[in-house]
């Protein structure tokens, strides 16, 4: 059994040097993890913000637990999405030990164009984060990633550590620069518009074990049956490891994300699995019946936060006429002052791999 | 006292050698600067190669040789003023604009003529000025102040009471300066951006500034 | 003596006698005459709203200390309550997805609605896309016929890319070409 207990945390404190944390933070729209691989040592993937404030969600978990961002080792962007990415310049700022890991389609010519065509889009911050990251960072703390590629090695209180990344594949990064070069602007086009979003050709799934503990974090990876691309591929170079006992359930729990092959070859039986929600336009994930489909192959899944969004209120008669008058739905909505955050923590030496997770804010089991 | 302004106006300015004959209400409509609604409806006063000025619904362009002003008095289509600028600018990518101006002004109506004299009394004590005058009153304090940006400019700040009203009013106003003639060669994309950037934190430092000088007031 | 300080005053003006005051302020240096007994050189980027004003109505000889603030010259007023700056996030069949940030109280965090398209003014409509931006106003309107409750909704109209535009992204782009040349794939051990 992967999974030992599940409580409602009420008061935050920082992991043992022994102990594995995960830490999965998800608002509304938005992902972040925070994972602890023993002895203080940290690894950053994904950024999000959320609330008026607009702090970076794992730089404000971390200092919530009395950690500096210099304990931060590897900061890892696992695509370019907007979800993905917000406040990352600032995680990569603060973290001036930490190496910057990404896909390395994001230093081809088409993914640079694309940056600096949109560097300065006024409220979106997805690519513009990427860009100042890329202008302003020390190049010698970028690691490009592709698969089947090493990201840390060490051996910490809590054991022996090995971070790869396992994707994109070769066959998605070329299909990453034809639509990075069908997203760069036109002469005559809309200026200050967003690229829109494309499918997750780049996500950079991440293998991480420690000690005898492994998991897999699946970014927003997708699989569309192509066995050079998506989670078949990744499945093909996957052949020998199995057994992960966590799975960071890829984007956001939605159909064309799953992969049977991934939860019978990678992973162990019943294991932790845990999602963020995505609500984006008429977009709500996960659906019911993906988490139905989860809940098939384990019972312990866990959302951060099921009810991202509150009504809004507070306004003045005139203008709460006139939202009721011009929206539809229930009105003006935004996302919950804290969002849930679940934290997976698993002590090798006495817990056998089992882990223990706690339910932080609207963080729930389903 | 926390009174709000009656009124809030902004006039930016942007300064270049353009040709004022240019900017016709037509010129805003082809290249989809404003509505065309707005544009077929506006009342022009003046078209020469001197002198463009005309008023579309919320809008006053006013362009002369050396200088392209709009302005608004609906505070609702601030923004979107801002907006028309930068969509100006981009259309003339040669043109070397040296100087930029946001000029906000805000009128206050104080509702008891002691609390209009008050704001003068406090701004311009009639004591320093000695017992000669007869009934001395403030006509304008003036007060410039350093940008803090890094950028050549001043911000020039004014205080005045309408005289030509009979509501109590004063009008606040800030001649919030940049200028770029140190920096060749100044392209268009400068300049927009500076009015992207600074916008809301000009307007932010002068509504913080009247406020101030409003809520000395009892 | 008010009315002689409104803009419409100058409309009344024969052309040739409105205009020739106009174009001889236009034509001289920005230097304002004796108030206070001081000459005051005006910045360039000053508005000119009075100025103009002012030399039509020096011809009347009346005194530069009274002209002073604007007077307003829109028939239409609009006072704001309540401004939203917003993004368009999606657009599904006849659904708008935004996200709107409160201008007026900042403290607020970012909200999120659906908008019919039949709010949206028909000279706007090509505008609506993802990532679109636009001004939400509540406040109120006053006309000539009185006041009441009014909201608008604008989208705003960006410039179109130019080549000059795509030459300055392409020369950016290199730029962050030429800094991330060498950087070498993550080495085994990390």
């Amino acid at each position: 059994m992967s999974c030992s207990i599940v409580s409602k945390v009420s008061s935050l404190a920082p992991p043992a040097a022994n102990q594995v944390e995960l830490v999965l933070i998800g608002p509304r729209y938005g992902e972040s993890m925070c994972l602890h691989i023993g002895d203080n040592r940290w690894v950053v993937v994904d950024s999000c913000v959320y609330g008026p404030s607009k702090v970076p969600a794992p730089l404000y978990y971390l200092d919530q637990i009395g950690v500096s961002p210099l304990a931060i080792e590897r900061v890892a962007a696992t695509h370019w999405h907007d979800d993905h990415v917000r406040g990352l310049s600032a995680v990569v700022d603060a973290a001036q030990n930490a190496k910057f890991c990404m896909p390395n389609a994001l230093s081809t010519r088409e993914f640079a164009t694309l940056a600096a065509a949109y560097s300065s889009t006024p409220m979106t911050k997805g690519v513009t984060e990427l860009h100042t990251i890329l202008k302003e960072i020390d190049v010698g703390r970028i690691l490009m990633c592709g698969p089947s590629q090493l990201i840390l090695r060490d051996t910490t209180s809590a054991g022996a550590v090995e971070i790869w990344s396992l994707s994109p594949s070769t066959d998605e990064l070329r299909a990453s620069l034809v639509e990075f070069s069908a997203l760069i602007p036109k002469e005559g086009e809309p200026l200050n518009q967003s690229p829109s979003r494309s499918p997750n050709h780049l996500a950079m799934v991440l293998f991480v074990k420690v000690g005898d503990v492994s998991m897999v974090l699946g970014a927003d990876l997708e699989e569309h049956g192509d066995p050079n691309r998506g989670w078949s591929a990744v499945l093909t170079q996957m052949a020998t490891e199995s057994g992960s006992s966590l799975f960071k359930i890829p984007h956001h729990g939605s159909a064309t994300a799953y992969h049977s092959g991934v939860w019978s070859n990678m992973l162990s039986s019943n294991p932790v699995a845990v999602i963020t929600p995505f609500h984006h336009g008429r977009s709500k994930l996960p659906t019911d019946e993906e988490v139905r489909r989860i809940k098939g192959h384990t019972e312990h899944v866990f959302l951060t936060t099921p009810q991202p969004l509150v009504r809004s209120k507070g306004k003045p008669q005139i203008v709460e006429d006139e939202i009721a008058a011009v929206t539809k739905g229930r009105g003006m909505h935004h996302e919950q002052v804290s969002p849930g955050v679940i934290r997976c923590r698993v002590d090798l030496a006495s817990n056998a791999g089992t882990w223990d997770v706690g339910l932080i804010g609207a963080a729930v089991q389903l | 006292m926390d009174l709000k302004p009656a009124k809030s106006i902004v006039t930016l300015v942007v300064v270049g050698p353009v040709s004022p004959a240019l900017f016709t209400p037509h010129w805003f409509k082809v290249n989809e600067l404003v509505r065309e609604g707005e544009a077929d409806e506006a009342k022009i006063q003046v078209i020469t190669e001197d002198i463009t000025l005309f008023q579309a619904e919320w809008l006053e362009v006013d362009v002369r040789p050396n200088r392209i002003q709009l302005r608004t008095m609906q505070d609702a289509y601030q923004p979107v003023l801002r907006d028309l600028m930068v969509g100006i600018l981009a259309l003339m990518p040669r043109v070397p604009f040296t100087q930029i101006g946001f000029n906000w002004q805000n009128i206050y109506h104080f509702p008891k003529i002691d609390q209009y004299h008050a704001l003068g009394h406090r701004l311009a004590p009639k004591e320093p000025w000695g017992e000669t005058m007869i009934n001395p009153g403030m006509l304008k304090v003036a007060v410039r102040s350093e940008r803090s940006d890094g950028r050549r400019g001043f911000k020039d700040f004014r205080v005045e009471p309408n005289l030509g009203s009979t509501d109590n009013e004063v009008v606040i106003s800030v001649n919030d300066h940049v200028s770029f003639d140190s920096e060749k060669p100044s392209s268009p994309e400068l300049v927009t951006q500076c009015i992207s950037e600074y916008w809301e934190p000009s307007k932010d430092e002068f509504e913080k500034v009247a406020a101030t000088l409003i809520s000395g007031v009892n | 003596m008010s009315n002689a300080y409104k803009l419409e005053s100058y409309e009344a003006l024969a052309p040739a006698a409105a205009v020739a005051p106009v174009l001889e302020a236009a034509r001289r240096p920005r230097i304002r005459g004796t108030e206070s007994g001081m000459h005051v050189q005006l910045s360039d980027t000053a508005s000119n709203a009075n100025l103009y004003r002012s030399h039509v109505i020096g011809q009347a000889r009346l005194s530069m200390a009274t002209l002073l603030a604007p007077e307003p010259s829109a028939k239409t007023s609009f006072y704001t309550v309540q401004a939203w700056e917003g993004v368009v996030e999606s657009v599904e069949d006849a659904d708008i997805y935004v996200r709107v940030v409160d201008k007026t109280d900042r403290s607020r965090p970012e909200s999120f609605a659906t908008i019919s398209k039949d709010e949206i003014d028909q000279e706007d409509l090509d505008l609506v896309k993802p990532g679109a931006i636009f001004y939400w106003m509540v406040g109120y309107e006053t006309k000539a016929s009185g006041k009441k409750r009014s909201s608008f909704i604008r989208f705003r109209r960006s410039p179109a890319w130019t080549k000059t535009n795509i030459q300055d992204v392409e020369k950016k782009a290199n730029e962050l070409l030429n800094r991330l040349q060498g950087v070498v794939a993550s080495p085994s051990g990390g």
